[in-house]
């Protein structure tokens, strides 16, 4: 007989995707095809700042095979991409404020066509000298939209203690000003969307997205239609990486507004140049960090200046910065802080979410003052963060006490072992001593995450699920957070399964679309399996009590208490009834309501836009990265040897895919540290293609230890909190400690390519 | 306008169909190289004559001290021969670290040279092996020294009705132990050189071939006992980095000093 404990959390079941992923069978956009299809391309600014004076579409329209040719004058709604502050409008008007800012868009049979008749549009404009950097936009008279005084996008500070005054006794100051260039989301699919009416008038999309909701209002947006006569599909997503949380509306808003005026299907997808030349990317910063330390090794105060290089628009800037302030002194207790935040305006693409969401600019340079106070202390890197770091009723630096499911100090302790630090350590100074051009390292890096969209989420901060019981006993579910591959549909099936206490084998997970479910927020933040886990509990806990009332009201059972689901059985007073489908076909036959459309809202959070003090997010995960490096004296190279990243994200649902996410993460961390370097001449970018824009492989990622620490959070499904960003956000301070560690140079700027190191030791 | 593609068959064919086009007609080997640049609207070529499928100019052959590969020789048959392994290290090494393993099925030595660009990872090591390019036309054949063949970037002394025939090497006795190819490019796999040394060593003196550092590639000869400056001077004065976005000028001629005095000290 099979043993009897059907359970799904916890295990690492097989990603439901996994085999139609494997042989390729996946629909993409870019599979799918409507009879009468046009493509659509889009006519873009070819400099940075400027004014139109003339925009001549006559010799483009009479390419044949052309079907239209549309202007911001085309637009029959508001030519507006709505993000946060509605700034942004879809197609250049008169003010040109970025390389690549759209101007015209086309649909035609085909791409070659288009791309004939976008080389024939003439536009002639006033040039401006554009704005091209923080320090730029910092000093500039001029500014690059007038809705923003001095090119300030958003501030946000955090006053907390006495800064000044710790400062002036502090035993340690250390001071030093820290960069970070672009990272591209580097997706494999890049953005794509199909718009058609289909039946009754609704404007259809299929796309490819974070979030469906974003998409529908856009495009109900342009259209100057109802929102009910928009309907987003979620196609297979091939990475997103936050890369496809706002965007999308433009390329959904496009897609439709041809396909409205040419009434027949549209599909828009992006090469990969048109793609990084066009589409956001995580911020470039400018910071300037000061610490204050006692003799002991405490830190005792901060004074942070952060700036953010927005791009032309506020897009979510606003949101990416706070998330910045609110981690920039890291998982450490400090009583004395002060932030000051800023997303500056320049004229380029706008930057927007990138897995981390404008933290891994500033844990950089956190996590490099922490090194250097070490050293300074005669301290070691993990004693010093051992001894900082967040406990059992830990204050954060917006004066939220933390009570719950704190585990950094267990990664710390978790990761040193499976680390081997104090051997390591040894043996990195015994290879050193026998090799003249290689030199290796170690490095350690601590962080902490604020898991969901916290007090700046507003009204977005809520889920819902839609979750049907069949009359065989098997489910089906749909949630408003989007699978893109992290692997969402597997996780929300385990809890599903193990919420009615059925094998993962009975729930089946069905299109994410806004048809059937109300607007949860985008799939962002590390979200998904906190608000959607939780959202399918709710639904599936009324469905169980519609059974169990059913039950009592057949007589099958005398009271309603000490019932249970499991084992694909039900259960009273540990004695069973029958199985789970007996008793879907009997509420079937006994009309029992087998669907339910649930809502839930995560704990209330709190934040003071004047001093930023308040409970900011509803919990924290953690992180401590361990590596080893190898630098090679000859040709400036690094490569990483091992990686441990230990993580602390409450109960894990799956520990496979999060080994899986942490390795990912991991690998796009090893990039932004060491590979990926954006290059721009007047704003535009030159650096389009994957050639010159160079990620990682799997060759220079060394090996990676995936650590594992659980630490139930109570108000997650089964314990879980989230986990998505992290794995990324770490890892540019862990290698430049690393480095450090081997050959003695400190670096500042981010990415450390062998070009930077070379410019750091040359003049040593 | 139409657009012709050839698919040749044989030799013969290849050569009247090249005689008749010239300058029209642009060859497309293993098209890893060709075919990025049509997709980049680098070139638009009226006629593309296709060699894949032409057996006379793929293969290894072992004469007395010679080895020759035919220029359709895939990189990734000339990685997987011990022949080459054992007799050319530098060329076994430098196929090894191209691109990816797609690439090196596709690909082949004679687009690598066809080419010309500074980067190109086969060049270096030809020169340690005094290497000869046979060019065929309907005219005949010719033979032309690798030090003799390039004239700059994507450019080559065959005229238009030529092509690359087969690439003779010789100096079998570049091994594991005297010789090799250093490779420095932006990631361990699938990246173009920035930087690039071939060397061997023996009694007497040193040879070097630097990729990526000067539009033409030279041989250079070393004796021992240099001291440090004369080094210096003499690689100084074979190199011509340009700054682009993968790296800067500064950058690339530091890599080759620093790689060289390690081999040569
Ligand atoms: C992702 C990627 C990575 C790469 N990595 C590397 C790398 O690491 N190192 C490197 O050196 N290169 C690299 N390349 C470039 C390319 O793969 C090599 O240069 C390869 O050897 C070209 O061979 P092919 O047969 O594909 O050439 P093709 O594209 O077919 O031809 C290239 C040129 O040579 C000419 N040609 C080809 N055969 C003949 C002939 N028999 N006679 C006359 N002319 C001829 C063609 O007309 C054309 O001008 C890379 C390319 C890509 C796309």
């Amino acid at each position: 007989m099979k043993k009897e404990n059907i359970k799904s959390v916890g295990r690492s079941v097989k990603r439901i995707d996994a085999e139609e992923k494997a042989r390729g069978t996946s629909l993409y956009v870019d599979d799918i095809k409507f009879p009468g299809m046009l493509y659509a391309g889009v006519f873009r600014s070819p400099i940075a700042s400027g004014t139109i004076i003339k925009l001549d579409i006559t010799k483009a329209k009479k390419v044949k095979g052309i079907v239209t040719i549309l202007t911001y004058k085309d637009i029959p709604g508001k030519n507006l991409v709505p993000v946060v502050f509605n700034d942004q409008p879809l197609l250049v008007e008169k003010e040109i404020r970025y390389v690549g800012e759209p101007i015209c868009l086309i649909a035609g049979e085909s791409k070659e066509i288009i791309k004939k008749a976008i080389s024939l549009i003439e536009l002639t404009v006033k040039e401006r000298k554009p704005v091209l950097s923080i320090k730029e936009s910092l000093k500039s008279k001029k500014a690059v939209n007038p809705e923003y005084k001095d090119n300030i996008l958003q501030y946000y500070p955090i006053e907390r203690g006495k800064v000044d005054k710790i400062f002036k006794k502090a035993h340690l100051i250390i001071e030093n000003e820290y960069e970070t260039n672009y990272q591209e989301h580097a997706y494999l699919e890049t953005q794509g969307m199909v718009a058609l009416e289909e039946m009754n008038g609704i404007m259809t999309l299929y796309g490819s997205m974070q979030c469906p909701f974003y998409v529908q209002e856009g495009v109900a947006t342009v259209l100057g239609t109802d929102y009910s006569k928009v309907s987003v599909k979620l196609m297979t997503t091939g990475g997103a990486f936050g890369g496809k949380e706002d965007v999308p509306s433009i390329i959904g808003e496009i897609a439709a507004l041809l396909s409205k005026k040419t009434k027949r299907p549209i599909k828009f997808t992006l090469s990969r140049e048109e793609d990084i030349e066009t589409m956001s990317k995580r911020h470039p910063s400018y910071t300037k960090y000061r610490s204050a330390f006692d003799k002991d090794g405490k830190l005792v105060g901060v004074d942070i200046d952060y700036y953010l290089d927005g791009g032309a628009y506020s897009t979510l800037s606003p949101i990416v910065l706070w998330r910045g302030v609110i981690h920039a002194i890291g998982p450490y207790d400090c009583g004395n802080v002060r932030i000051n935040g800023y997303a500056m305006a320049t004229n380029k693409v706008p930057s927007g979410a990138y897995r981390g969401f404008g933290t891994p600019q500033i844990i950089f340079a956190a996590e490099t003052q922490m090194d250097i106070a070490a050293e300074k202390l005669g301290l070691d890197p993990v004693k010093i963060r051992e001894k900082n770091c967040f406990k059992k009723g830990s204050i954060t630096s917006t004066g939220q006490v933390l009570k719950e499911s704190i585990g950094i100090l267990d990664t710390i302790k978790k990761g040193k072992k499976s680390f081997n630090y104090s051997e390591r350590k040894k043996n990195t100074e015994k290879f050193n001593k026998k090799h003249k051009n290689l030199k290796r390292g170690v490095g350690v890096a601590s962080l902490f995450y604020g898991v969901g969209l916290g007090a700046r989420g507003g009204p977005l901060q809520k889920g819902s699920a839609l979750v049907s019981l069949f009359k065989d006993g098997s489910v089906q579910f749909s949630v408003g957070t989007t699978e893109m591959g992290q692997g969402m549909y597997t996780v929300l099936s385990q809890i599903t399964a193990e919420s009615f206490g059925i094998s993962f084998e009975k729930v089946h997970a069905t299109r994410i679309s806004t048809e059937k479910v109300s607007d949860s927020g985008p799939t962002v933040a590390s979200r998904a399996t906190f608000i959607s886990g939780n959202a399918i509990k709710v639904a599936v806990k009324r469905l169980k009590k519609n059974l169990t009332e059913f039950m009592f009201k057949e007589k099958i059972i005398n009271s309603m208490k000490n019932i249970e689901f499991k084992n694909n059985n039900v259960y009273k007073n540990g004695k069973k009834l029958m199985s789970f489908t007996e008793l879907a076909m009997k509420a079937w036959l006994g009309r029992v309501k087998m669907i339910e459309a649930s809502w839930y809202l995560p704990p209330e959070t709190t934040y003071d836009i004047k001093d930023g003090q308040g409970d900011a997010y509803v919990t924290y995960s953690y992180v401590t990265n361990f590596v080893e490096v190898e630098i090679d004296l000859r040709t400036y190279r690094t490569q990483v040897i091992d990686l441990f990243s230990s993580e602390e994200f409450g109960n894990v649902i799956n520990p496979q895919l999060a080994e899986g996410q942490i390795e990912g993460g991991n690998v796009q961390g090893i990039g932004y540290a060491l590979f990926e370097n954006t290059v721009l001449s007047k704003g535009k970018i030159l650096t389009n293609s994957f050639s010159t824009y160079t990620i990682p492989t799997i060759l220079d990622v060394g090996e990676l230890h995936p650590v594992i620490v659980e630490k139930k959070f109570k108000e997650g499904p089964f314990g879980a909190k989230g986990m998505g960003e992290m794995p990324l956000m770490g890892i540019a301070p862990t290698i430049g400690n690393a480095i450090y560690n081997a050959i003695g140079t400190r670096l500042y700027k981010v990415p450390f390519t062998p070009v930077e190191v070379y410019e750091e030791i040359k003049d040593r | 306008m139409n657009k012709i593609f050839v698919n040749v068959e044989n030799l013969a064919d290849l050569l009247s169909i090249k005689g008749q086009y010239g300058k029209k007609g642009i060859i497309i080997s293993g098209g890893t190289d060709i075919v990025v640049r049509m997709k980049n609207n680098m070139i638009d070529p009226e006629v593309l004559i296709s060699i894949k499928k032409l057996a006379e100019l793929k293969g290894i052959v072992a004469r007395k001290t010679k080895v020759i590969i035919g220029a359709g020789t895939s990189l990734d048959e000339i990685e997987n021969s011990t022949l080459i392994k054992e007799n050319y290290y530098p060329l076994y090494q430098a196929v090894f670290n191209m691109a990816s393993p797609q690439l090196r099925n596709m690909g082949t030595i004679g687009g690598n040279i066809g080419n010309a660009s500074p980067a190109g990872d086969t060049i270096p090591p030809l020169f340690l092996m005094d290497a000869e390019i046979i060019l065929y036309s309907k005219k005949g054949k010719r033979s032309i020294s690798v030090t003799e063949f390039f004239k700059g970037p994507g450019k080559t002394v065959m005229r238009d009705d030529e092509i690359i025939h087969s690439i003779i090497l010789k100096n079998n006795y570049l091994t594991e132990k005297n010789s090799g190819y250093i490779k420095v490019g932006q990631r361990n796999a699938l990246a173009i050189s920035i930087a690039s040394v071939a060397y061997f060593k023996d009694k007497k003196y040193k040879r070097f071939a630097f990729g990526s550092v000067s539009p033409i590639i030279h041989l250079i000869e070393l004796k021992f006992g240099l001291s440090d400056e004369q080094l210096l001077k003499e690689i100084e004065s074979y190199i011509t980095p340009i700054d682009d976005v993968r790296a800067t000028k500064e950058y690339r001629k530091q890599v080759i000093i620093n790689l060289v005095k390690d081999i040569y000290f």
